[in-house]
């Protein structure tokens, strides 16, 4: 979903939020012993998702002068993506770790994070 | 000048805020019927007793550490389709076993019943009995410097089709020392040994699954099968080797089973291997449905063979030499106490030329073979 709002003509603000339910998974679900060996027990296939994904970016865009005749047409866009730092999985996976296996959740953009963009066009 | 330190820590602080905290732990809701499966492992032998081993699944997170949960306290039973019961008795750590070798009629179909101790009414398909053809000889080749052994077998009949085979390695160690005397703590006295802690053997069963087909073969025939593989300079080949492997005759669908089992569980880690799955078998739970089973019970006579593969037989270098060393303590109660009662074990009693003595003493794994095996000779060891 994406929103733009135009305050004036030199500035405007603009808000996307993108939603997605979790990527299908097959989790190991337990862990046993069989024919001599430690064995993983995985869920049916797909049995499970992983979190959804939800992300807020707000941005506001402040143009420069808008003369017709000069050489760029320049501006600021001053911005946040995730805004609300939700730690969205990007992956999830398990590791065998001083032998147990522990399942870790591998976020991109875990954090809110500010930008500042200096636009030229021509 | 403190500007510049000002947005030094700015930016640090903005990058450990941004790259930090990528990787949280994960421990998703499960359903509880999974988290808990009845794990059901054996075969209903014709050739040998019965035996078969329930336990419980258990939870991967939560610092699990545990050994596996045995099912306890369950009434076991083998029946046929003729209305025959063959109950089977528990002796411990989830293991039930018939007293002996159970007469099973090779015409009937035969299946497991299980009550668990909470209730729980367990019930696997009727399967039919499936004999293994004799194993025709195992053999073993030299392969990267180490030692592979391989089996050989065949069905005239062409009919046996899916094999599987475990196996159970013994071997005979010795220890780089062999030692005469022993230490009595209560005494504090060094008195000879009655019980030889020189010869030791140890076994161990096999961890893999190994499974064949001979489907796509115009006979029903295995030729060298490879099986246990043992590394130079292994050294359960460092005196005499023993392995006896057994052979059972599966079902398609009792393939099918263990190809996914084997595949979840030994062939996973690499990019173009299949996605795991869940292997749940021929085995459901009559009381609660939903309830996930894992094991695949198949019927009939197994058939085993054991060979032995000797030390003599390897290269002259396959033994590497031991950083056993020994070292002498003189023969007073001091010393004695110090090194016999910690970590020293005595060899031999020295009498010096000034008529002293003294005792050779290594390490205990350098003396002590029953530290990793036992000094019992199994009843097979030629």
């Amino acid at each position: 979903m994406v929103g733009n709002y135009r305050v004036t003509h030199r500035f405007s603000v603009s808000l996307n939020v993108t939603y997605s339910t979790g990527r299908p998974i097959t989790l190991p679900v337990g862990v046993f012993d069989y024919a001599g060996s430690e064995r993983l027990l995985y869920s049916e296939r797909n049995e499970y998702r992983i979190p959804d994904y939800f992300r807020t970016d707000v941005s506001v865009n402040v143009d420069g002068n808008h003369k017709v005749k000069q050489l760029t047409h320049n501006s600021w866009t001053f911005g946040v993506y995730n805004l609300f730092g939700r730690k969205n999985a990007y992956s999830v996976y398990y590791v065998s770790q001083n032998g147990t296996i522990q399942g870790y959740k591998l976020s991109i953009f875990g954090n809110a994070i500010p930008f500042i963009t200096y636009n030229i066009r021509f | 000048m403190v500007q510049k330190y000002f947005y030094r820590i700015i930016f640090y602080s903005l990058a450990t805020l941004l790259l930090s905290n990528c990787k949280v732990p994960y421990n998703p809701n499960l359903k509880s019927s999974e988290t808990n499966a009845l794990i059901v492992e054996g075969f209903i032998d014709g050739a040998a007793p019965v035996s078969f081993k329930l336990s419980r699944s258990r939870k991967l997170t939560a610092g699990d550490t545990a050994k596996a949960v045995s099912e306890l306290n369950a009434k076991v039973s083998i029946e046929d389709d003729h209305q025959n019961v063959f109950p089977l008795i528990e002796l411990g750590n989830g293991i039930y076993k018939s007293n002996n070798t159970l007469t099973l009629n090779a015409t009937y179909q035969y299946r497991l019943h299980i009550i668990s101790s909470n209730g729980e009414e367990y019930l696997s398909d009727l399967v039919p009995f499936k004999s293994s053809p004799p194993i025709d000889s195992i053999g073993w080749e030299f392969k990267n410097g180490g030692v592979q052994t391989l089996l050989n077998t065949h069905d005239p009949n062409n009919s046996t089709l899916y094999y599987r085979w475990s196996f159970s390695e013994t071997w005979q160690f010795r220890t780089p020392f062999e030692s005469y005397y022993v230490y009595d703590a209560g005494n504090n006295t060094v008195i000879p040994r009655t019980e030889q802690v020189f010869n030791c053997w140890q076994t161990d069963s096999s961890t893999n699954i190994y499974l064949a087909s001979t489907t796509n073969l115009s006979s029903d025939v295995i030729n060298q099968m490879p099986l246990a593989f043992m590394g130079q300079h292994d050294p359960k080949l460092s005196v005499l080797y023993s392995i006896l492997v057994t052979q059972y005759a599966l079902d398609v669908t009792g393939y099918n089973y263990w190809l996914a089992m084997q595949n979840n569980t030994q062939n996973v880690g690499s990019i173009f291997d299949p996605q795991p799955n869940e292997t749940s078998g021929n085995i459901h739970c009559l009381t609660n449905p939903s309830e996930l089973v894992v094991g695949y019970v198949n019927a009939g006579n197994s058939s085993s063979k054991r060979i032995f593969i000797s030390n003599s037989s390897m290269p002259q270098d396959w033994n590497l030499p031991s950083d056993c060393l020994s070292i002498i303590i003189p023969d007073n109660p001091d010393s004695l106490k110090f090194y016999f009662g910690s970590v020293y074990d005595p060899i031999l009693l020295i009498t010096l030329t000034s008529g002293a003595t003294v005792y050779s003493a290594a390490l205990a794994p350098c003396v002590d073979c029953t530290l990793k095996g036992t000094n019992i000779k199994p009843s097979f060891w030629p």
